[in-house]
């Protein structure tokens, strides 16, 4: 029932698009490749000192592959799922916490000022162009909250040409998913505007956790559990509204989220429900509208971004299974209102570049909830970020401070400072400094005593020093390899007053700051041509991160991940994808004791456009037409991010997606 | 590439595909491993109870929550070594019928067995007790194995009254003895004045409500004696009760059924939860009954709702035949810490870093068994009866301080007793502070009922464990238990335990006279 209103949903967005004629490219041959072998060397992409990457989601086109899979694979970012497809995951940067990574949509913050992180299951991947992921940095840009760093989530805009893309695949647990999205330009406006629906049953087969002390195992009976209660529907659009004003752009974008759903909770537990929930439901709505200029006025700056936004959110929750206490039932509005002004000049100093950013920032949440009085929170601030580029370009020097101020925590000056030094276009080496902070939550401060749980409005804010230096270099051509990339980058990070849940008495856990930690990584990552039918890419992050007084490890983070990804095929002819996701153990409790064994996970798709199959004769309809197959876990392996959800082991979708 | 190609392709892409249970290889297998050379982790989180075996045995019973069960430990090691693990299953009581089933048509929705505390009578039996499926189990503490006993219901038993053992008139072969009650309270009002309403799967004519929250349990006198809490909700409480069984062992086999004179007890205070078994000076076999009265979940004063008390139940008859007062004190859920010679009985706080005592020369009194007779309060202010208490919520025995403990705001005291197995030592732990404390007694000559609060001085406190609020350490210590016998002359190894670190507990031991 659900796969037929997400089938209707999508028809109806799909005859929308019909009515634009298509407009693929003649069908030509495409001219014999020539291969030169030597060495030819690259030219690095201009990004500052920070560590940074950017994941076009394009480039992953039909290999059925969800936002948090592509994080994943980003050296230095760990995604912590909480089940399968739908279920919660959350996004972690060089062992920090969820709450510490500000994850935006278009530039502006989505992170929840309730309890800090973002589901990234509530983000759509084919309603996203790309994914910008800076490490270690992004204080001057968003202030409190990116301690381990930021992710921004930049939903597609209508292009050069207008464009329909339609995507629908149906697999395990009776999942089913399906996107549709047109941008076009109707005179002077630039339109786009897309639909995303989700649907799953969601419930699957898992293995309880077996614990072992000294080699005697203790487990759950019966050891196979189902995961229940874990249906879920979502629905997201997004539009985009663009026409020029004066001497630049003024643009309108808003992402829209529903989502309602079974939430099992943890499991551990005998019996046929495993220590589930078996009645406890959710149902959330995000909307986030931004407004934005952005253009250039010889008197006032170069380069000016003017914009207003607006968030808001809505949660609900409930579970009637009450024992010893009264049902849930909560509801929370929050809503945030914000406004930013950017604006950069540039100069030529003694005949050297120099750039130099002005940033402005307000924002005022509010909080109405059913459990606990109304909050609200003004915060702001002011940045200040100096470029200089000297050498033509082969040194670039970069510093920053931001005054950045929170209602009830007064102000903290963020200072940063980058330098890169690439002494050809083919090699870099980079390294950066800078303060985080994170002011808590409003449910680390406020949540109501409700007995075992308890907020704690005497936490202060957490207080960081992000150092990184890195090496990098891009070849073009080497012998046989072609658009050889390595980097490596070291890093650690300084944090005080972290904030932990704590159980503090007998039945009560509550939020408490905690003394000095320290992480140290390395983040490796290459990736290469062999032809064109062969790319490889692989990302290693090792992370040691330990707090100071005791030297014992952080819970939540592996040591180690590792992700290697094969594919094989003249895309977008086909291709054929092997991945590769190798996890180190991960500790499971502030004591110290309980690791997740390490694991290694193996995914596989396949796609074949058959757009560029003469036998199909599809060119004059549309300009690609992909059909796809994809297995996850194709070992069976039992996956755990946390100790008490369980994760899908093998299961596999198929396809469709179609471009005009 | 053909057509077929791309269907081959697609086929073999899809044969793999049906859903896994993501078992492959040995499942999810969590390690634990030992963070401190004392201490050895506990096969799962929040362990609920703990009993240390006789000298011969060198063991110790632990009962976890998650995964529910039992297991046991050798301490002939610095640290305690694990042998064996028994989950109680779905069907714990071997009934024949899945717990969280049963429990269905009774709550509206299915309830598991949550664990409870451990009482070991023997090397070789011990109780355990679950809530939400309310029971005791029958467990062998030394190899962590279920064992059975006839459960019977009388024939007399009015249908309803308890609705999991065998119907009236029968018996079962179970690992469990069902500890669901149907009560209709003497007086009808919870803790916070408010009526009791009539229960429509207990009696639907009159104020009623089923046992919850089975806690301790003790043995005397051929009676079995299971303390429940009957919790409301929050911190609303209906009478608490203690469930009288029959207890008969004969020719190896062990035979349990409601007790057909006095099937339940009221207790004059809220929430009944440690039961202990305890002799007095005078020779007398008592059960004595920890009452915290009302109490949250928060920590300070302010936490407890009403006044607690130790009840004492006269086995034989039974019923409770005095009351010591404690005041509002908080006590700790656990049961009373009696001394060898019977003399003196100690309780921890749950809301406070301090201690009770009341004086068991006090109940050697014949009159206090007088058939018939009201229960006798022996707080002083009863004609004829002595003060038994020692320490109580208006004059306790306080703990020191730690210096960087947590805020009081934040967590005031949570403790729990234990007495050295001569009997000279009270030793203390702190949930809050993670001290260690010891207290001398001097038990000696025969003062005036109650002892003088002069004869209980702190001797030490260390400081094994961090603070509640600290993170990355271990803390938070709870359960004590000392080992039988004299430490470095029957045995060398550690000679008290400690439970620590909740909720990824460890099991940690310490030397305290075993040097």
């Amino acid at each position: 029932m659900r796969a037929a209103a997400l089938i209707g949903a999508l028809a109806f967005g799909l005859a929308a698009a019909a009515e634009e004629p298509a407009r693929a490219p003649a069908a030509e041959p495409e001219p014999e490749e020539m291969v030169v072998r030597g060495v030819r060397t690259g030219a690095l992409d201009p990004i500052p000192a920070a560590s940074t990457d950017v994941l076009y989601a394009d480039d992953y086109t039909a290999e059925q592959k969800s936002l948090a899979d592509l994080l994943a694979e980003t050296e230095g970012v760990f995604v912590r799922r909480f089940g399968g497809a739908g279920d919660r995951s959350e996004v972690t940067i060089r062992g920090s916490t969820p709450s510490q990574v500000v994850v935006a949509i278009d530039g502006v913050r989505a992170n929840s000022a309730l309890t800090g992180g973002l589901d990234l299951s509530r983000a759509c991947l084919p309603l996203l162009d790309r994914v910008e992921i800076t490490r270690g940095a992004g204080s001057g840009q968003y202030g409190s909250g990116a301690v381990g760093g930021t992710v921004n989530l930049v939903t597609r805009a209508a292009g050069a040409e207008p464009e329909t893309r339609a995507e629908f695949r149906g697999g395990a647990f009776e999942t089913w998913e399906g996107s549709a999205l047109h941008a076009d330009r109707v005179g002077p406006v630039d339109a786009s505007v897309g639909y995303c629906g989700f649907s799953t049953q969601g419930d699957f087969d898992f293995v309880q956790r077996t614990e072992v002390v000294d080699g005697v195992p203790s487990h759950f009976e019966p050891e196979h559990a189902t995961r229940l209660n874990n249906d879920r529907i979502q629905h997201a659009g997004t539009l985009g509204l663009g026409s020029a004003l004066g001497p630049g752009a003024l643009r309108l974008s808003d992402y829209a989220v529903y989502s309602e759903g079974g939430e099992p909770g943890f499991d551990g537990g005998n019996g046929a429900t495993a220590g589930q929930r078996t009645e406890a439901r959710s149902r959330d709505l995000a909307n986030l509208a931004q407004l934005r200029w952005e253009g250039g006025a010889p008197l006032i700056g170069d380069e000016i971004e003017l914009a207003a936004y607006h968030r808001y959110e809505r949660t609900h929750f409930a579970d009637p299974v009450a024992v010893f206490r009264e049902p849930i039932d909560v509801d929370a509005r929050l809503q945030t209102l914000g406004a930013r002004a950017n604006d950069t000049w540039q100069w030529r100093p003694f005949g050297q570049p120099l750039a130099v950013a002005l940033r402005l920032d307000a924002a005022q949440d509010w909080l109405h909830a059913s459990d606990r009085p109304s909050r609200d929170r003004a915060s702001g601030g002011a940045a200040l970020e100096p470029a200089l580029h000297l050498l033509d370009d082969r040194v670039q020097l970069s510093a920053g401070v931001r005054l950045d101020w929170a209602d009830g925590f007064g102000t903290e000056w963020l200072p940063s400072a980058g330098l890169v030094i690439a002494p050809l276009r083919w090699v870099r080496a980079r390294a950066q400094v800078g303060r985080a902070y994170r002011v808590p939550t409003f449910d680390e401060l406020f949540h109501p005593n409700e007995g075992f749980i308890t907020g704690n409005p005497d936490l202060a804010p957490e207080d960081a020093w992000n150092y990184d230096a890195g090496l990098e270099f891009e070849l073009a051509q080497a012998w046989w390899f072609s658009d050889l990339r390595v980097a490596a980058t070291a890093f650690r990070r300084e944090i005080d007053e972290s904030i932990v849940w704590v159980l503090v008495a007998l039945n009560t856990i509550r939020p408490e700051n905690t003394g000095r930690a320290t992480a140290d990584g390395l983040e490796l990552s290459g990736s290469l041509r062999l032809t064109r039918f062969v790319r490889v890419a692989a990302q290693q992050t090792f992370l040691d991160s330990r707090r100071d007084a005791t030297r014992r490890h952080l819970p939540g983070q592996p040591e180690y991940e590792t992700n290697l990804r094969l594919q094989l095929g003249p895309d977008p002819v086909w291709k054929v994808v092997g991945e590769l996701s190798r996890v180190g153990e991960i500790l499971v409790d502030e004591g110290g004791s309980g690791h997740l064994p390490d694991r290694t996970v193996w995914n596989a798709a396949v796609a074949l456009n058959l757009v560029e199959w003469p036998g199909f004769g599809l060119r004059r309809i549309v300009s690609e037409l992909w059909l796809s197959a994809r297995v996850n876990n194709i070992g069976d392996e039992a996956v755990r991010d946390t100790l008490a959800f369980p994760q899908p082991g093998r299961h596999a979708s198929a396809g469709i997606e179609v471009r005009w | 590439m053909s057509r077929r190609a791309l269907a081959i392709a697609l086929i073999a892409l899809g044969a793999p595909a049906c859903e896994g249970q993501g078992d492959a290889g040995n499942g999810l297998v969590v390690e634990r491993k030992p963070i401190a050379p004392n201490c050895t982790p506990v096969p799962g989180t929040f362990p609920s109870g703990l009993a240390v075996l006789s000298q011969a045995s060198h063991r110790a019973a632990l009962v976890q929550t998650s995964p529910p069960g039992v297991a046991t430990f050798d301490l002939d090691a610095e640290r305690p070594v694990p042998l064996a693990f028994d989950n109680i299953g779905t069907d714990s009581d071997r009934d024949g019928a899945d717990d969280a089933a049963a429990m269905a048509p009774l709550v509206g929705f299915p309830l598991s067995p949550v664990m409870g505390g451990i009482t070991a009578l023997r090397d070789d039996l011990a109780l355990v007790a679950t809530s939400n499926y309310e029971q005791l189990l029958f467990y062998d503490p030394s190899s962590a194995a279920p064992r059975s006993a006839v459960v019977e219901t009388p024939a007399s038993t009015a249908p309803g009254a308890y609705p999991l053992l065998p119907p009236p008139g029968q018996s079962q072969l179970r690992t469990g003895l069902s500890t669901l009650a149907c009560i209709r309270p003497r007086d009808p009002f919870d803790s916070t004045g408010e009526p009791t309403a009539a229960s429509a799967v207990c009696d639907p004519a009159q104020p009623s409500y089923l046992t919850n929250l089975t806690a301790g349990a003790a043995v005397a006198g051929g009676r079995l004696f299971v303390a429940t809490s009957n919790l409301v909700n929050g911190t609303r409480f209906h009478p608490g009760t203690v469930l009288v069984y029959e207890w008969i062992e004969s020719s190896g086999a062990l035979h349990v059924r409601p007790d057909a004179a006095a099937p339940a007890l009221f207790t004059e205070h809220f929430n009944p939860t440690g039961v202990v078994r305890a002799v007095t000076p005078g020779g007398r076999e008592l059960v004595l009954v920890t009452a915290t009265g009302a109490i949250g979940s928060g920590t300070g004063a302010a936490n407890v709702r009403s006044e607690g008390a130790i009840e004492v139940i006269d086995p034989a008859v039974p019923r409770i035949a005095a009351v010591i007062p404690l005041g509002l004190a908080g006590p700790s859920f656990d049961a009373p810490a009696v001394d060898p010679g019977g003399r003196i009985a100690f309780l921890g706080a749950s809301s406070q870093r301090q201690l009770y005592a009341v004086d068991l020369r006090a109940l050697d009194d014949a009159r206090l068994y007088t058939p018939g007779a009201d229960p006798v309060t022996l707080d002083g202010m009863r004609a004829g009866f002595p003060d038994a208490r020692v320490f109580h919520a208006g004059a306790p025995l306080a703990l020191p301080d730690r210096a960087d403990g947590p805020p009081a705001l934040l967590c005031e005291g949570f403790t729990d007793v234990a007495l050295s197995a001569a009997g000279s030592e009270l030793y203390a732990t702190d949930f809050c502070d993670g001290t260690f404390t010891r207290v001398r007694l001097d038990l000696s000559d025969a003062p005036p009922v109650p002892f003088p609060p002069d004869r209980f001085q702190v001797a030490a406190q260390e400081r094994p464990f961090a603070p509640s609020n600290a993170v990355g350490l271990l803390r938070a210590p709870g359960l004590v238990r000392v080992r039988p016998g004299a430490p470095g002359v029957d045995y060398h190894t550690p000679d008290v335990l400690v439970v620590a670190g909740q909720p990824d507990a460890q099991l940690c031991a310490l030397r305290v006279e075993s040097q």
